[in-house]
């Protein structure tokens, strides 16, 4: 501690070498830097040791995923899947697998010390072969038209599944698993589909894979054909982070991987996102580049 | 350990006062019984030095409940669709989805971080008889951090990926932290149900999770 504690110097009182050594001796820094004893602002980039013992953010890690061609004139196309299959890792031109290595030793995140959190991004475009072939699965509403009869229109829930895998085991980077609390789609969720419950997504995002509305809808009847337009090429993202309990992680790398068509069921209570195996041959999705990053950061 | 003096230096023969070695002190008192950053050395901030929330403190929900929106759970949907908002159910307006407390909060920039997916209906967003002009549906979400919006977005209008975040200069304290949704309202042309007489899902939110970190001064 540091703050002085002494009363001032007043009229009358003896000014010697005790006195004052009394009042110097505690400006002596000791023990832990703390709010208390580092004033404010009082730490600036110079102040904070890289490497090793970093505070705050001891690693940070980034690369590029994907076909990296901003242009958009190539890019990898992907066929949709079917439930048991595994899922696509996301692939550079050549194509090959990109990952994000966190090194040799990798990152070993300690349990109530540290949090991991992963942020990424990929150019996508999702599409399909023919004419509203979603029709041919789970994927659409039936609604009323105006003068009699119904109309199938896309219900929305249609889109492809993306989630990270992580390495574990080493930094040899083959053998990459799903990260906690996140499940393959391939667990039978109704009839022959594969699926999870939401609730087992944990670092899943979803881009929708078509657009189709009403056109001047009359009071919740549909005046006319539904009007398809495509989705064209958009972006998914995703922001997951994790802190390991009750025993430290040590994690060696990173990589993203999907999977589609996907669209929505519930049963028992729960709400699922299953596999459309009848209608995944039509189903396609180009890729293109993005980024993928780690940090991890101690939490106190 | 430099300490700098900064009202005067005291020299052989020189008189002093009381008061001389008040000011001195009083002087001082910003730089020498607190550190500043002219009296560290450089990479001398480490974790081995920092005392537990020196610096920052981190608050966070890996996944809020099972993930999804609990606000409205509308279970007359029809099975290829999810439990969630209807018309019948909806209360439009703001609705909460975490209201929580960040403990131990000591002054500084509070940075609070919201991610999720979003389910938003639009097949009824263009309607003959709303008045709208094609306006498509979103889902709005806010950041509220002792009451006080830090962070607004439209939010998505898609089935897709959503984050929001926001920063804002706080005074020590413990802060309340509150994250909200809301859907946009449906027109007259929305229908409430399929033909089968289904209720028609409108809006959903899953894979809820946050984070708020603090920067202390």
């Amino acid at each position: 501690m540091s703050r002085l504690t002494q009363p001032p110097v007043l009229d009358g009182d003896d000014i010697n070498a005790a006195s004052l050594n009394d009042r110097f001796a505690q400006f002596t820094q000791s023990g832990t830097l703390d709010s208390f004893n580092a004033r404010d602002a009082a730490f600036d980039l110079p102040q904070f040791k890289t490497g090793a013992g970093r505070p705050i953010t001891p690693e940070m890690a980034t690369t590029t995923i994907g076909y990296n061609l901003w242009k958009h004139s190539a890019y990898n196309t992907y066929t949709g899947q079917s439930t048991g299959a595994a899922p696509y890792v996301v692939q550079d031109g050549t194509p090959a697998d990109t990952v994000l290595s966190l090194g040799a030793a990798g990152w070993t995140i300690n349990p109530d010390e540290h949090l991991l959190r992963v942020y990424w991004d990929l150019s996508v475009r999702p599409r399909w072969e023919g004419t509203k072939p979603w029709n041919g699965g789970a994927l659409y509403f039936t609604l009323p038209q105006s003068g009699g009869g119904t109309v199938n229109v896309f219900s929305g829930y249609g889109c492809w599944a993306f989630w990270l895998q992580w390495d574990i085991t080493s930094n040899g980077l083959t053998n990459f698993v799903n990260v906690p609390s996140q499940l393959d789609f391939n667990t039978v969720v109704t009839g022959t589909r594969g699926g999870n419950a939401l609730s087992a997504c944990s670092s899943t995002s979803v881009v929708q894979n078509a657009l189709e509305y009403g056109d001047l809808i009359d009071n919740g009847k549909f005046t006319s054909t539904p009007v398809d337009t495509p989705v064209g090429w958009t972006s998914v993202d995703g922001a997951w982070f994790y802190a390991p309990t009750p025993s430290s992680v040590t994690v060696y790398g990173l990589r993203v991987v999907f999977s589609g068509p996907f669209g929505a069921h519930n049963a028992g209570g729960a709400n699922y996102l299953v596999r459309n195996d009848s209608v995944a041959s039509t189903a396609r999705l180009d890729t293109q580049a993005g980024t993928l990053q780690a940090m991890y950061m101690r939490v106190k | 350990m430099t300490k700098k003096w900064t009202q005067s230096q005291v020299r052989e023969g020189r008189s002093v006062s009381p008061d001389l070695f008040n000011q001195e002190l009083r002087a001082q008192q910003s730089s020498i019984t607190t550190l500043d950053r002219t009296q560290l050395p450089g990479s001398f901030v480490d974790e081995a030095r920092l005392k537990d929330y020196a610096l920052h403190q981190v608050w966070f929900d890996e996944r809020v409940g099972t993930g999804e929106q609990t606000n409205e759970v509308d279970t007359g949907v029809p099975a290829a669709a999810w439990e969630s908002s209807t018309i019948q159910t909806s209360r439009g307006g703001w609705r909460t989805l975490v209201e929580t407390t960040l403990t131990g909060f000591k002054g500084g920039s509070l940075f609070v971080e919201w991610s999720a997916n979003v389910y938003v209906n639009n097949i009824f967003s263009y309607g003959l008889n709303d008045g709208r002009p094609g306006t498509p549906n979103y889902m709005g979400m806010r950041i509220l951090v002792n009451g006080v919006n830090i962070g607004e977005r439209r939010g998505g209008g898609y089935h897709q990926q959503c984050r929001i975040f926001g920063s804002q200069l706080m005074a020590p304290g413990n802060l309340s932290l509150v994250l909200q949704w809301r859907d946009a309202e449906q027109s007259q042309d929305a229908a409430s149900t399929t033909s089968s007489g289904d209720r028609m899902p409108f809006a959903h939110l899953w894979n809820n999770r946050w984070l708020a970190i603090a920067r202390y001064r």
